[in-house]
């Protein structure tokens, strides 16, 4: 596995904490209301800790991020924050339409996930200068015991050398989902570069 | 009224779009496809002047289903709307052929505001 540097390192995680206000930003325009990020939670190791969800009814929300920097994030609503979310974004017209409404229930937090999800790899991906995207998302319910095995098994095997989890709060209401990402050697190496380009750069003025 | 398809995989974003559009007065929606295939087929069928397009569906990537109707001589606008916002991606879409690229979340009068600028 490889190892940053205490710059890189630095470096790394400013590229992630940018990334992750950016999925604030775009959660809050959801919620109609600020939304910020909890402390960064950031590893470079194969073990994450489970998010802190309870209920069987956990909504797990899974992006596959392709191209050059492959990885995964996921996005963990408990049942009553979904349901929240749903309520706040949900337009007065589909609401009066119950059956389109419920229609929704699923799309809407799907979509919530595509943009949120895609303002962290726009941001990775416009300041490493790789081409990545996510794929189109999947929904899943589960208890915590099904949530903690998924999740080790994507970061216990050695493709993912790397996680950042963070848990997005919102001040009036009680909603706090978390988000949590894996990737591989790719997303340590691209640091490095860009750590080496900049103090290339730095030398040359 | 102008003539406008919808392609989006995405169930909630074809209806708060369409919502968008048809509260504005102004677009009609004659389409709406979830994938890349039924988007490419229904646009050559109903020859729309506004296409809403996607950039990561299914089965293909939108900045592919552009270059597919650009090469069949479709002369419908395009404008991008998906949550991909690096710049090298909305500039390989607009050489493509794309007439606008809006990235998402945006409010009804954004999306409203870019379709009028459609020229």
């Amino acid at each position: 596995m490889e190892n940053l540097d205490q710059n890189e390192l630095l470096t790394a995680k400013k590229i992630v904490k940018k990334g992750l206000l950016k999925a604030a930003e775009s959660l809050s325009f959801f919620m109609k209301e600020k939304v910020d990020i909890n402390e960064l939670d950031f590893h470079i190791s194969d073990h994450i800790a489970c998010p802190d969800k309870t209920g069987d009814n956990i909504h797990l929300l899974t992006t596959e991020v392709m191209g050059e920097l492959p990885g995964v994030c996921y996005l963990v609503f408990s049942e009553e924050e979904a349901d929240r979310l749903r309520e706040v974004v949900l337009s007065a017209e589909l609401r009066d339409s119950p059956e389109l409404a419920n229609e929704m229930k699923d799309a809407i937090l799907l979509e919530v996930d595509n943009i949120i999800s895609a303002s962290v790899i726009t941001e990775f991906s416009n300041i490493l200068n790789h081409r990545i995207y996510g794929n189109v998302p999947t929904l899943k319910l589960v208890n915590p015991s099904d949530l903690d095995r998924m999740l080790k098994e994507r970061s216990g095997a050695d493709f993912f050398a790397i996680n950042f989890r963070t848990q997005f709060l919102s001040s009036n209401i009680n909603f706090s989902p978390e988000f949590v990402w894996l990737f591989d050697n790719n997303f340590l190496n691209s640091v490095k570069q860009l750590v080496r380009r900049e103090e290339s750069l730095m030398q040359m003025f | 009224m102008k003539k406008v398809l919808i392609v989006d995989d995405s169930l909630f974003m074809r209806q708060s779009i369409k919502n968008a559009l048809l509260k504005s007065g102004k677009y009609e929606i004659v389409g709406e496809a979830g994938n890349g295939d039924q988007g490419i087929e229904l646009a050559l069928e109903l020859q729309p002047e506004i296409i809403t397009m996607d950039n990561i569906l299914p089965d293909m990537l939108g900045v592919d289903i552009i270059k597919e109707l650009r090469k069949e001589e479709l002369s419908s606008k395009i404008i991008m709307i998906s949550a991909v916002g690096q710049d090298s991606i909305i500039e390989e879409c607009k050489r493509s052929g794309a007439n606008d690229y809006l990235v998402k979340p945006f409010s009804n009068e954004v999306l409203i505001e870019r379709l009028d600028n459609l020229n």
